[in-house]
């Protein structure tokens, strides 16, 4: 009776077992065959090398000004901040810090949020505010965005702006 | 755990049986819907994210800025949610998907489509992730799980339901089954508890020629047969044994008794030798007298005459006739009846019975011996009590085995015992329709107590 018994109760067993995990999970990710893929989605072909942007700067009278230009592609937001605080054209002049640092950067529809680790004053100056109008309305032209929120993680704050449009 | 009877195992046999084969056929059931189910969403999931992955792929080659409304609208027309990722930028749609949420190892460049089934807050997600290099992104779409694991479940609650039920349905065909075919068994367990009691006429039937059945019955039958053919036999030879016997020791006898009447002649070794001839004499006489009353009624061939009488003056003369022939003290007779009954006895028997068990009285009590008739259980008893040491509880059935000794018997080392008295008491009481059972006696020893059914007078 046993032997009928022990089979009995292991299938039972790895029947409960398998509930627990309904849908099978994958210990590890699962690649999927170059050749099932619809062709043209994994070659570079066609590959974008560059883009045109707008940035916005400060004028003379501490203004926004818009200024187009041709970047390598892909244009992150990274890539615009970076831009931003570091290719300033010739008599314009920009408020974010050449030190600016950004980890991550998230857009969710209209609103980003961005993740600053360097290069923002610890207090809410007007400098930081017209960074933050600078950040606003380069990435309003470039991806749509209405509100910016942008995490200061040095500094342990949320900042957040909507943009207006000039 | 208690053992279980035959029938009971092999009901519990059926049960598990069932269940086992239920539970595989119900194991092979869910694995394979639930890999069809989960290989087919997975491929059609598959198949979604490579159409939104070359919307990306358009959206961010002609107009970047549109990307997060094309993710917003695709949320919104498929269950699933999708985040593009631009270097350290994460582009979403309405749907919140936190890019934590991403296996860290799809957040590589990597070349290749990857998916994987993840758990976030129990509820499995699978993650595919498509490279677009053209653009430098790559698309992830999430997609919960939920209601497959839904859809699952039921499937599982239906099978585990259905296991059950087939179980019990197991379990009742075991029982079922098994109480038509283990019905001859029972038959003949029947039949052989007649036949250890005594009734040798059983015979199972054997209608069901060449069935295993059948060739239980005929093997069965033909063991009662040889039991019967043996017992006469054995019968016969202890009946001619005894019948040739009777004579030299009635000659014996008689010879020991001449020699006894000149005894006062004789010198005194030869004297003890007389003594000791004359009492193994008388031994074996009884021996020989109770073997033919035995064979006699293993064969059937004693014929019991059977006479109505009255209870109290049967046992008073009964009592009376034993202690004088057999020379044993004189026995109070006590009755606690109120009335005078009448029971049905062959007399010269019945004085048989009443003289072994008195003889056993006096062999093994201490001298102290009474009898009593009592009435009781629709009949009358009579007791015969002695104090002696008694019988031990555990033998008291025994004791009325041919040839059985009690432990008592045995240790005194009692030579006059036959070991046929006893046995031969319960076979004359059974076909009085009586029964002798061994109970403690008031006198510190043995009680043995014959009952028999009252007669009414003029009934036989």
């Amino acid at each position: 009776m046993n032997r009928l018994r022990t089979p009995a109760l292991g299938l039972l067993a790895a029947l409960l077992l398998s509930a627990c995990t309904l849908v099978p999970t994958d210990s590890s990710p699962r690649t999927v065959d170059s050749a099932d893929v619809p062709s043209g989605l994994l070659n570079g072909a066609g590959t974008k090398q560059s883009a045109t942007v707008s940035l916005w700067f400060y004028d003379a009278e501490q203004q926004l000004v818009r200024r187009s230009v041709r970047i390598p592609a892909p244009v992150t937001i990274s890539t615009l901040v970076a831009r931003l605080a570091l290719s300033v054209p010739p008599g314009l002049s920009t408020a974010l810090s050449p030190k600016i640092a950004i980890s991550r950067a998230v857009v969710r529809g209209s609103e980003a949020t961005i993740f600053i680790t360097a290069g923002l004053q610890s207090d809410t100056t007007a400098d930081t505010m017209a960074a933050m109008e600078q950040l606003v309305a380069t990435l309003r032209d470039n991806y749509g965005i209405g509100t910016l929120n942008v995490t200061d993680v040095a500094h342990g704050r949320t900042l957040t702006i909507d943009s207006v449009a000039p | 755990m208690a053992t279980r009877s035959l029938r009971g195992r092999l009901t519990w046999t059926f049960a598990v049986g069932a269940a086992v084969l239920s539970t595989i056929f119900a194991s092979l059931t869910y694995f394979g819907v639930r890999h069809i189910v989960v290989v087919s969403r997975q491929a059609s999931d598959l198949q979604q994210a490579y159409v939104n992955a070359a919307l990306v792929r358009s959206a961010l080659s002609q107009e970047p800025a549109s990307l997060p409304s094309l993710l917003t609208s695709l949320d919104a027309a498929t269950t699933s949610s999708s985040l593009v990722r631009l270097g350290s930028t994460w582009i979403e749609g309405t749907t919140v998907a936190d890019p934590e949420t991403i296996p860290v190892a799809f957040r590589g460049s990597g070349t290749e489509v990857i998916r994987q089934v993840v758990i976030e807050r129990n509820i499995p997600v699978l993650v595919i992730a498509v490279p677009l290099p053209a653009v430098r992104a790559t698309y992830f779409q999430r997609r919960e799980l939920a209601d497959l694991n839904g859809t699952l479940n039921r499937l599982l609650g239906v099978l585990a339901l259905g296991t059950l039920f087939t179980s019990g349905l197991g379990a009742y065909a075991g029982r079922r089954t098994t109480r038509r075919a283990l019905a001859p068994l029972a038959d003949t367990a029947q039949a052989a508890r007649l036949v250890a009691e005594g009734d040798l006429a059983v015979r199972l039937p054997s209608d069901a020629p060449h069935s295993e059945v059948a060739t239980l019955s005929a093997a069965f039958n033909e063991m009662v047969e040889q039991l019967v053919r043996r017992l006469d036999r054995d019968a016969r030879f202890a009946s001619d044994v005894s019948h040739e016997l009777r004579s030299p020791l009635t000659t014996l006898a008689m010879s020991a008794e001449v020699l006894r009447l000149h005894e006062a002649e004789l010198h005194p070794d030869a004297r003890e030798a007389l003594s000791l001839l004359t009492t193994d004499v008388a031994t074996f006489q009884s021996l020989v007298e109770d073997l033919l009353d035995i064979a006699k009624s293993d064969a059937g061939t004693d014929t019991l005459v059977s006479e109505v009488l009255p209870l109290n003056e049967l046992v008073s003369q009964c009592v009376l006739s034993a202690t004088r022939r057999h020379q044993l003290p004189a026995t109070p007779l006590h009755s606690e009846l109120t009335a005078e009954y009448f029971v049905s006895v062959d007399r010269r028997r019945f004085e048989r019975v009443i003289t072994n068990l008195l003889e056993n009285a006096y062999r093994y009590g201490e001298g102290q011996v009474a009898v009593t008739l009592f009435a009781n259980d629709g009949g009358v008893e009579v007791a015969i009590d002695d104090n002696g040491p008694g019988i031990a509880p555990a033998e008291r059935e025994r004791v009325f085995e041919r040839f059985y000794r009690g432990s008592v018997a045995s240790r005194r080392g009692n030579a006059h015992g036959t070991g046929l008295g006893l046995a031969l008491v319960s076979e004359h009481v059974k076909r009085f329709a009586g029964r002798v059972t061994i109970t403690e006696s008031p006198l510190g020893g043995c009680r043995m107590v014959i009952w028999l059914p009252i007669m009414e007078i003029g009934a036989e």
